[in-house]
């Protein structure tokens, strides 16, 4: 370390103009990688808030079924009071489920639930959370979105409902939650006494053998919170893995060429010092260490810049626009810091070339 | 020296040397790096414009293609996507045919379905449709379209990634069901089509004997005036032309991944702000003593912003040229390797990313023309 490491520093903060720019240049670079990664993050968290948050151990639905988002389920209404009366279990709460426009100038997707005792919103921002024949509960992004409040009209299933309440915590960058009576619901779409879904508490015994149990005996998908809620995160995952890697690689390379160009520049102004070094006897191996860790302080520098704008932008986004949010977690920063170590090491290598062939007689030539 | 002093003391009629250009081109390596950051940071703009206007397009693939001039949903149903339960009678299309102006009609029942492929869960577009009525696959890559219960058609490339074949089976929502055709032009990133009878699709969500839609083909009379006298006889349903019931799909679409696309776009163009930035800035600050003498004698401000700028907007659009053909590439490449993924290059796209290297070369030029404004000519002596 000894020597090295302040030369390095010196070169590259003898010019704060220069440090700022690559600094920037290498910072917006992984924060394209973060904020990527965060919007994408918080995609996932959001597509599980219901199951998540619904209170029920289970949740069955039609065979075959493991989903609510891309899926529809219809399980009869014979098959739901068979499994109302089944002994291991406490309480079942049929409830009924699509994904609908609502609004009619302003529009905006939401999954609808229909919902009677369980599965109704859990956190109530304004209004109330239990809606009656035509009533809705709206999450309050959906509701900022269409313009409406408690007390505003929304159509929605062919009929114009109430809006009582506003729920938190439910929307995503994808659709939107509200919630309706559970017999409004069934008589706008004709469900004729089936259910989409079944919210299961049991009496006692481990969630994942009951779930098993009951799915043998009622001829229905029987799931656990925890593998609902898997599974979904599965299913968005699978669509937009090869997208998201993509994105992370052109990332990777744009970042890659900007740091590659800010330490080249940096290097180029100070060929003649490097020829200096050279002269008075410092081999090629330092001088190569020397220009990485100019690489590395700048890529880390720039990992700072980018760890403090996803900061930003996980607070501001969501002002600008309530259903995009950036959640930034340790295994994204992990990752980036990966990327960034990638990026540090590549960009080192050009200017290290140029510096391996400086002639150290260039200093006397002056 | 003295020419270029000569002609950058800004005499009309002085011979100029070509200054920006020959700094440009003295370092091309570094040259060549930034042209790839910013090349790339132009691709990349290119791409993201290219893939959400695929996807607004993907979305639409039925509607644009099932050949129905109107669709007839519940009241409050206007998405194709997001249709609902079906909540029509399938009988109501015999009653459409009927009317005046209508030649033909589909019932189709349209939901998001999961196939469960090896381990993986595929989102779909399930479509259930009447055989030889509207509604039904409009072209196939093999095999043939679903006939009768138990029977299904999946997308050419859906299949292709999964190992899929006529013959081959499938289960969807716990029924087992035969693949016996391979369908073309279905393909979607996110939910590409498969089609089983309407009464699969109808009793799959309970409802054997319902449609979500029914689709109508008039008989060569305007759409507009066939779409109204629809409602106006149907007034508790809602009667969309394909066009405004395709607009409502790509609107829904566009919100969703309008805020996201922003950020990326706006972090791209500052990468390539920035990059052009550091490499004028590096010419300036590698020949302040240049730049100094050239002030010295006399050369005033404007005409060195104007070498800077030049070296700036240089960049921006040589990256420009490069980006776009290189977006174009990726495009190309992405599409066939992954052929679910589709880029639209729209000309407002062209213009954006016009647009978007120019404010890249803009800015960029902005830190080294304020380090000019500052040279001291008084520099160049002092060494």
């Amino acid at each position: 370390m000894s020597g090295t490491v302040p030369i390095a520093w010196r070169n590259l903060s003898r010019q704060r103009l220069r440090l700022a720019l690559s600094v920037g240049g290498v910072g917006m670079a992984l924060l394209m990688i973060l904020a990527l990664d965060g919007i994408y993050a918080a995609i996932l968290d959001r597509v599980t808030a219901y199951p998540d948050n619904q209170g029920a151990p289970l949740i069955a639905s039609q065979r075959g079924v493991s989903t609510m988002h891309m899926s529809s389920s219809t399980i009869p209404r014979r098959a739901v009071e068979r499994l109302q009366r089944d002994p291991r279990v406490d309480r079942a709460e049929p409830i009924l489920y699509s994904t609908l426009l609502l609004g009619r100038e302003r529009q905006a997707v939401s999954y609808v639930i229909g919902f009677r005792g369980g599965g109704g919103p859990w956190e109530i921002v304004d209004g109330r959370g239990r809606p009656r024949a035509g009533e809705i509960v709206l999450d309050e992004r959906t509701a900022n979105r269409l313009g409406l409040r408690v007390g505003s009209r929304v159509g929605v299933l062919g009929s114009d409902l109430r809006v009582v309440g506003l729920a938190g915590g439910a929307a995503s960058v994808l659709t939107g939650l509200a919630f309706v009576d559970y017999d409004t619901f069934a008589r706008a779409a004709g469900t004729r006494g089936s259910a989409s879904y079944v919210l299961v508490w049991l009496r006692s015994g481990d969630a994942g053998d009951v779930a098993r149990a009951l799915e043998r005996d009622h001829q229905l998908t029987v799931q656990t919170r925890e593998q609902f809620s898997g599974n979904e995160r599965q299913v968005i995952s699978d669509m937009s893995t090869g997208l998201i890697r993509g994105m992370l690689m052109i990332g990777i390379v744009v970042g890659l060429a900007v740091a590659a160009v800010s330490i080249y520049t940096a290097t180029v102004a100070r060929l003649g010092e490097y020829a200096v070094l050279k002269a008075i006897g410092m081999p090629n191996r330092t001088l190569y260490a020397l220009v990485s860790r100019q690489s590395l302080l700048t890529v880390l520098a720039g990992l700072g810049v980018a760890l403090a704008l996803v900061t930003v932008l996980a607070v501001g986004v969501p002002l600008l626009e309530p259903s995009v949010n950036v959640a930034v977690s340790a295994g994204s920063v992990a990752r980036t810091a990966g990327a960034a170590a990638l990026i540090a090491l590549l960009a080192a290598f050009v200017p290290a070339r140029r510096v391996a062939r400086v002639d150290p007689a260039s200093v006397y030539r002056r | 020296m003295a020419a270029r002093t000569h002609a950058l003391g800004g005499r009309p009629g002085g011979r100029l040397v070509p200054l920006a250009r020959r700094q440009l081109l003295h370092e091309p390596l570094k040259l060549g790096l930034a042209l790839a950051g910013v090349t790339l940071a132009v691709a990349l703009v290119g791409l993201l414009f290219g893939l959400r206007e695929g996807i607004r397009q993907q979305v639409t693939t039925f509607v644009d293609n099932a050949g129905a001039e109107v669709y007839v949903a519940p009241r409050d149903s206007r998405s194709f996507v997001t249709g609902g339960p079906p909540a029509l009678p399938a009988s109501l299309a015999r009653e459409l045919e009927r009317q005046p102006g209508v030649e033909q009609t589909g019932p189709i029942v349209s939901s998001e379905a999961i196939l469960r492929l090896h381990d993986q869960r595929v989102a779909t577009q399930l479509v259930g449709f009447e055989p030889g009525r509207l509604g039904s696959p409009w072209k196939l890559a093999a095999g043939r379209a679903p006939a009768r219960s138990g029977e299904i058609a999946v997308d050419r490339v859906m299949a292709k990634a999964h190992g899929l074949e006529p013959g081959g089976t499938v289960m969807l929502r716990g029924r087992r069901l035969r693949v016996v055709g391979l369908t073309d032009r279905t393909a979607s990133w996110m939910t590409p089509l498969v089609f089983v009878t309407r009464r699969d699709a109808a009793a799959m969500q309970g409802a054997p004997e319902s449609a979500g839609f029914v689709l109508v083909r008039g008989d060569g009379r305007s759409t507009d005036r066939l779409a109204a006298g629809l409602q106006k006889r149907f007034p508790h349903l809602n009667v969309m032309t394909r066009a405004e019931l395709a607009a409502n799909d790509r609107a829904l679409m566009s919100r969703s991944f309008n805020a996201p696309l922003l950020v990326m776009v706006l972090i791209a163009l500052a990468i390539g702000a920035l990059v052009i930035a550091i490499t004028t800035y590096g010419f300036v600050s590698e020949r302040r003593r240049e730049f100094g003498s050239l002030k010295a004698i006399g050369a005033r401000n404007g005409r060195l912003y104007r070498v800077v700028s030049g070296q700036a907007l240089a960049i921006a659009v040589l990256a420009l040229a490069a980006g776009v053909a290189l977006g174009q590439a990726a495009a190309a490449a992405i599409e066939a390797l992954w052929p679910k993924f589709l880029f639209v290059s729209l000309p407002s796209h062209y213009l954006l990313v016009v647009a978007a290297a120019l404010v890249m070369g803009l800015v960029g030029a902005l830190v080294p023309a304020r380090v000019l404004a500052r040279l001291d000519p008084g520099e160049v002596f002092r060494r």
